[in-house]
């Protein structure tokens, strides 16, 4: 991270209304604009056409350290050098009514310093969004590459489909520290999803494919019509009676997927400390061919 | 050329292009996977009528799924062959084990399809993951399940390397042929694909019967000293070939120069290697230039 190049946006004053952050806080459409073009960048306010500048001071920064804290070197190890070529938007403020941030991102690195709103990453095909706070619902909404840390707790369809639509995240991977909200998942098709908190109900219903990961409680009717895809939980959630008991089991591919969050420098130790498995497959509502790995912890 | 008063003939191994794969075989213990790996490269000595070559390269200890496994060298003539032969092998040798698990553990630029195939065992219950770019299968067994990767790497290598130990007794000629198979053991990216990795039933060429490809290599024979030309100095009453497969010529010949290094002892009269007069190989590993 030494001697890069980025881009610090700070919020003014508390925004009364959403801004839509939309297309324009690219890391890569930014980086080769002068703060003078940045602050002139359009942004929706509420039903106004504004700018950047009239939210945010502008800073082009040219610093030893990105001050990312130590105890976050999973995201140093995220960081690919071609999104760090592309370049680094940080932004700092109550940003929970920012909405649509990383929108549509195919490269680069986008720092939250505090909360970040709605639509966070929605779209994204690639490059990594790190928010040091919370993040409000649809995080990751579409997502079909790149990574999404959030280190608070995220709100309810994340990862998932926007209603009408037939698959939600179709790859790359997203991490939460924190707990999720309903519907984590919802539609699912490809990818990761780590919840290291609590998730909330329906997490990983319709699911079509994909890998949920819940370190700690999840809520009522998980996996609710999935057809595919696997939700590997901590904790016994209150089953539906559409799932039936395979097995006990440990799965090769689980040390596999260990492994690969592990390079990564992601901890999902549970997945690898000798643990067998529950093995349920379901929804026979459905298709049948999703399964729900439950822990046994004794 | 003497090496401990070893001569080595001023000639060169004639060895060919092939196709090579490399698979990590995994099980529970250490014994499983060797188990496994030794079935799945077993009939496989010569491409003339096993369709490939293989053996096991050597214990591996960081194995994508964290269990012992043995990493295993596949030559074949051609990257379609080769893709058959995984087929029926991983198929026949490796998924029908206990506890076993095969991942690709060659990057190339050419893959071959084994596990996108294999995967129809599952009868519509197989699944895949697709994990940091690479897809596995996930195929139900009666043990649980038999991941194996969907593709495995392929790259250009370099097969029938070799040398030959003529030596005055059977007992000196075997303890040379061992020392040299001893000596190349465990290194990086050969394998020796015969039994032990020696090979008594050096061939040539041809045959006087017209459908049979090759031959007994009749001018090596003792027994045939007299009845034919022979490649034999007075004295020499037993040969040996070593054959070494390699997924460059570097490595084989890297190989052959270890393993003639520790044959060369006393009752080897001679170090000598087969060609083909140049005309079917693409390499020519010449022993003095190995040795020098």
């Amino acid at each position: 991270m030494n001697g890069l190049n980025r881009i610090v946006l700070t919020l003014k004053e508390k925004l009364a209304v959403p801004l839509e952050a939309g297309e324009s806080l690219q890391p890569s459409l930014l980086n080769g604009l002068s703060t003078a073009q940045i602050s002139a960048m359009p942004v929706l306010y509420g039903r106004q056409d504004r700018q950047i500048g009239d939210f945010f001071e502008v800073e082009r920064k040219q610093e030893p350290t990105c001050d990312l804290p130590s105890a976050n070197s999973f995201v140093d190890a995220s960081f690919q050098d071609e999104d760090l070529a592309a370049g680094i938007l940080e932004l700092s403020g109550d940003l929970g009514k920012v909405k649509g941030l990383g929108l549509k991102m195919q490269k680069g690195i986008i720092i939250v310093n505090g909360d970040a709103g709605m639509h966070l990453g929605a779209f994204m095909s690639g490059g990594c969004i790190i928010v040091r706070g919370n993040s409000a619902s649809w995080t990751g909404a579409h997502l079909s590459g790149g990574t999404i840390f959030i280190l608070g707790n995220v709100g309810h369809f994340t990862g998932s489909a926007y209603w009408g639509c037939k698959a939600g995240m179709t790859g790359g991977m997203i991490v939460v520290h924190g707990s999720a909200g309903d519907m984590t998942a919802r539609l699912m098709r490809r990818g990761i999803l780590i919840i290291r908190g609590n998730a909330g109900d329906f997490t990983g219903s319709e699911m079509i494919a994909g890998t949920v990961i819940v370190e700690k409680e999840t809520g009522r009717r998980a996996g609710a019509q999935m057809k595919r895809g696997t939700l590997i939980l901590s904790t016994p959630p209150e089953l539906l009676p559409t799932f039936r008991y395979n097995c006990l089991i440990r799965p090769t591919f689980m040390h596999i997927l260990w492994r690969s969050l592990h390079d990564r420098r992601i901890e999902a130790g549970f997945l690898y400390d000798n643990s067998l498995f529950l093995r349920y497959s379901g929804d026979t509502a459905v298709c049948g061919k999703g399964e729900i790995f439950i822990r046994c912890k004794e | 050329m003497f090496i401990n008063d070893v001569e080595i003939e001023d000639t060169y191994a004639e060895a060919f292009r092939m196709y090579a794969a490399r698979l990590v075989i995994t099980s529970d213990t250490e014994a499983w996977a060797l188990t496994t790996a030794r079935v799945a490269v077993g009939f496989s000595t010569s491409v003339i009528g096993c369709g490939c070559e293989a053996g096991i390269e050597g214990i591996v200890g960081d194995t994508p799924d964290g269990r012992p496994g043995v990493s295993c060298l596949f030559f074949a003539v051609s990257r379609e062959e080769l893709e058959k032969q995984l087929l029926r092998r991983v198929g026949q040798g490796v998924m029908t084990a206990p506890m076993s698990a095969c991942f690709n553990g060659l990057e190339a630029e050419k893959h071959c399809k084994i596990g996108g195939k294999l995967r129809f065992f599952g009868d519509g219950y197989q699944i895949s993951k697709l994990i940091n770019q690479r897809r596995f299968w996930r195929i139900p067994v009666m043990d649980g399940e038999f991941v194996v990767e969907e593709t495995f790497g392929v790259q250009q290598a370099v097969g029938g390397g070799n040398f030959i130990l003529l030596g005055e007794n059977t007992a000196v000629t075997l303890k040379a042929a061992e020392a040299a198979v001893e000596a190349i053991s465990g290194m990086n990216g050969v394998i020796l694909p015969f039994p032990g990795g020696i090979v008594r039933s050096g061939s040539k060429v041809g045959s006087k019967y017209k459908f049979l490809p090759a031959s007994s290599n009749t001018a090596y024979c003792p027994t045939l000293r007299g009845q034919t030309s022979s490649a034999l100095p007075p004295g020499v009453n037993s040969v040996l070939e070593i054959v070494i497969n390699g997924l460059d010529v570097e490595k084989v010949e890297t190989a052959m120069q270890k393993g003639i290094a520790a044959a060369a002892m006393p009752g080897v009269m001679k170090i000598t290697a087969g060609n083909y007069g140049g005309n079917l190989g693409k390499y020519k590993l010449y022993l003095h230039k190995i040795m020098g």
